[in-house]
């Protein structure tokens, strides 16, 4: 997986798996990157084999952080299993899917 | 300290797979995906080995966020059968458990956690959530979609499947040939508990079971000891070497794992990865390999420790093996605990009896009449507290309408002071011909009893009254004792002639004084033991020399004879106490002159 600061953008590349075993991380990367200017994360969903609660709850800790600040997370090429699942837990309002 | 580190995997012929996980997520990530490759193998579709994956996950992860420290030792069972028209998967965790909702609805759209169940439920058919005591079962059920026919399996994949079959056919056949010793064991144990066999005895023979049927090489049981402070060893096993293990303190021995195990009444392992520290006095038994330390307790309070130990150390205890440690040693504390409290109503029971042989010796050195002693008469008292005590009284004519008066009390409580007691009186009784020189008659007795008195280093108090009617006198002498009261018509108090000399059992030679005092018509006198001079009220104040005194004037003043002035005497007392039970005998003897 790879994090980095692209302008005024937050961007991951290559999640394969965001869960319980590695969400608490995932949240302290992302933290790291944010600053005041630069509050929009954009993840590439693509490579993303596996999410469960605990991935989904980082999602939303790390949405309630960025949106105080006129910031969203953008969630880019969902797979079909992922937008199922946010779909089926109402997430797909909070998020921006990007196709 | 370590948990089970590798997965155990059994797969059996009727189409279903177990995994033990230890209780961690990336454990149970990596099971549920030894899970869905197994139900690939069953020609599942890629949507339905998806929502499987997911709820196996969120299952296992309740199982690891909700277990306490103790239970994070013990393995999440994660078990899946593959039938024709559906799939059951089966979670057993060893957390406290909870009643599953009626109804599960996603919790707040900015909510970061909360959408485990919502997902379990919205994934599979039917969940029944089953608890028990010592761990729970989330049973998932999701319907099998018409399966595309298999191909037919290659010789070597089908003799690969017979070969795991085997493996986990010989596992289970292992585990419940355990189990079914472990009961053997336990019933056999069940039938010695009416034999009152020895606790240590029954230790014993329970823990070289256990360590048979668990395959240790090596085990101590300690239990924590009468003031609840510190672990003390019961048995170390194998006895060979004849280890003795000190005790250990529960607030310092940090080091130990036995006490860590007590302390936060959890299991703990040990083995060449994280092994006893090297001051945990554990290790003088199971100096290399791994082991297990339980605590075990007993409606909530800590009965001890027992730690099992093997020397080899790539072979971990199992979870079957975990499992005969607890119900082995939990049976054991409910026995050591049942004969604890046996004991105790065995001890009740012995001194209830004491008690009561005492008061019977008591109550049989008092005499039975009272002798006629003209112009004096006599009357006398002797109440016994709860803890009967050494106090009597004794009459004993001596000749020429005279009467020796004896009031003791013995040093202590219950049959021995008792037996003293008669010991004394029949002392005295046996040197009548020195009744009427009571000094001389302490001195005897005090010779006669010193050696035996002195070697248990008991000592008694004893006042000897002479009483002569034709005189009109009485003649006193005093062993340690209360001394004699004396009213005299007329006066304003009574007053308390006489010295006193040691008590009988202190010196082995001791010259006692004696004193002879009139009592003119109208007189009285009281001889008393300290029990009622020394009474106390609720308020705890004591009576005293001098209010007894005045009760004594009071009492002399108000009745005309013996029997009326000990009533007199006997009835204030009560007021004074006012319901409080005297701690010590109170014992009295009236003297009054009828004239």
């Amino acid at each position: 997986m790879n994090v980095f600061v692209d302008n005024d953008h937050v961007r991951v590349t290559g999640l394969e798996r965001l869960s319980a075993g590695n969400s608490v991380e995932f949240k302290q990367l992302i933290k790291l990157h944010l600053t005041a200017a630069c509050r929009v994360v954009e993840i590439d969903c693509a490579p993303i084999r596996f999410l469960d609660s605990d991935g989904l709850g980082a999602l939303i800790c790390i949405h309630k952080w960025v949106t105080p600040h006129d910031g969203k997370v953008r969630l880019q090429q969902p797979s079909e299993l992922v937008r199922q699942l946010l779909e089926r837990l109402h997430l797909d309002e909070i998020f921006e899917l990007a196709p | 300290m370590n948990s089970n580190s590798t997965s155990a995997l059994h797969q059996d012929f009727r189409s279903s797979l177990r995994i033990e996980s230890p209780c961690e997520f990336t454990a149970i990530r990596n099971a549920t995906l030894q899970l869905r490759d197994w139900l690939a193998g069953k020609g599942l579709p890629e949507a339905e080995l998806g929502a499987w994956e997911l709820a196996l996950v969120e299952a296992g992860n309740n199982a690891v966020k909700y277990a306490d420290a103790g239970a994070r030792q013990l393995p999440v069972g994660m078990e899946i059968s593959c039938g024709e028209r559906e799939i059951e998967a089966r979670i057993t965790d060893h957390t406290p458990g909870f009643n599953w909702p009626r109804e599960i609805e996603l919790p707040d759209i900015e909510s970061e956690s909360g959408r485990g169940l919502f997902l379990i439920k919205s994934l599979t058919d039917r969940v029944t959530y089953l608890r028990h005591a010592s761990q729970n079962v989330m049973v998932l059920h999701r319907a099998r979609p018409a399966a595309k026919k298999e191909s037919l399996p290659d010789v070597d994949r089908l003799q690969a499947r017979l070969a795991e079959a085997e493996a986990a056919l010989n596992d289970m056949t292992a585990e419940l040939a355990s189990s079914y010793e472990s009961l053997v064991a336990m019933f056999r144990y069940s039938a010695e508990l009416g034999a009152h066999t020895d606790v240590k005895d029954f230790s014993q023979r329970l823990l070289r079971d256990l360590m048979q049927i668990a395959e240790a090489d090596s085990a101590v049981l300690r239990l924590l000891s009468a003031d609840g402070k510190r672990l003390e060893t019961l048995l170390v096993l194998p006895e060979q070497g004849r280890i003795t293990l000190p005790p250990v303190t529960l607030t310092e021995g940090l080091s130990s794992v036995e006490v860590g195990a007590a302390r936060n009444r959890q299991d703990i392992w040990f083995d060449s990865a994280e092994p006893l520290d090297k001051d945990d006095p554990l290790r003088t038994v199971m100096p290399v390999g791994n082991g297990i330390c339980h605590a075990f307790v007993v409606a909530d309070q800590l009965v001890g420790t027992a730690a099992l130990g093997r020397f080899a150390a790539d072979k971990p205890f199992t979870a079957a093996q975990v499992n005969l440690l607890h119900t082995f040693i939990d049976f054991l504390a409910i026995q050591i605990v049942n004969a604890r409290l046996l004991n105790e109503r065995t001890t009740t029971r012995v001194t209830r009896r004491e008690l009561e042989i005492a008061a019977e010796i008591q109550h049989s050195l008092l005499p039975e009449t009272v002798p006629a002693c003209l112009p004096f008469e006599l009357a006398a008292a002797c109440q016994s507290a709860l803890q009967v005590g050494g106090d009597f009284y004794d009459f004993i004519p001596a000749g020429d309408g005279a009467v020796l008066l004896v009031i003791a009390d013995v040093m202590g409580k219950g049959v021995p002071a008792a037996l003293f007691a008669a010991v004394l009186r029949s002392t005295i009784r046996s040197m009548p011909q020195l009744f009427s020189q009571p000094g001389e008659l302490l001195g005897a007795a005090n010779r006669t009893l010193y050696s035996d008195l002195s070697r248990v280093d008991m000592f008694a108090t004893a006042k000897v009254a002479y009483l002569n009617p034709r005189r009109q006198e009485i003649i006193s002498a005093s062993a340690g004792h209360c001394p004699l009261l004396v009213w005299q018509s007329g006066a304003v108090q009574a007053n308390a002639p006489g010295q006193s000399g040691f008590p009988l059992g202190i010196e082995p030679a001791v010259k006692y004084a004696q004193t002879v005092t009139p009592l003119p018509p109208g007189a009285a006198a009281l001889l008393y033991t300290d029990g009622l001079s020394e009474t106390r009220n609720a308020a705890g104040e004591m009576l005293g020399e001098k209010m007894l005194f005045q009760l004594l004037a009071q009492a002399a003043a108000q009745t005309c004879d013996a029997h009326a002035g000990k009533h007199f005497l006997l009835g204030r007392l009560a007021d004074f106490c006012d319901h409080t039970p005297p701690t010590d005998d109170q014992t009295l003897i009236f003297i009054r002159h009828l004239a």
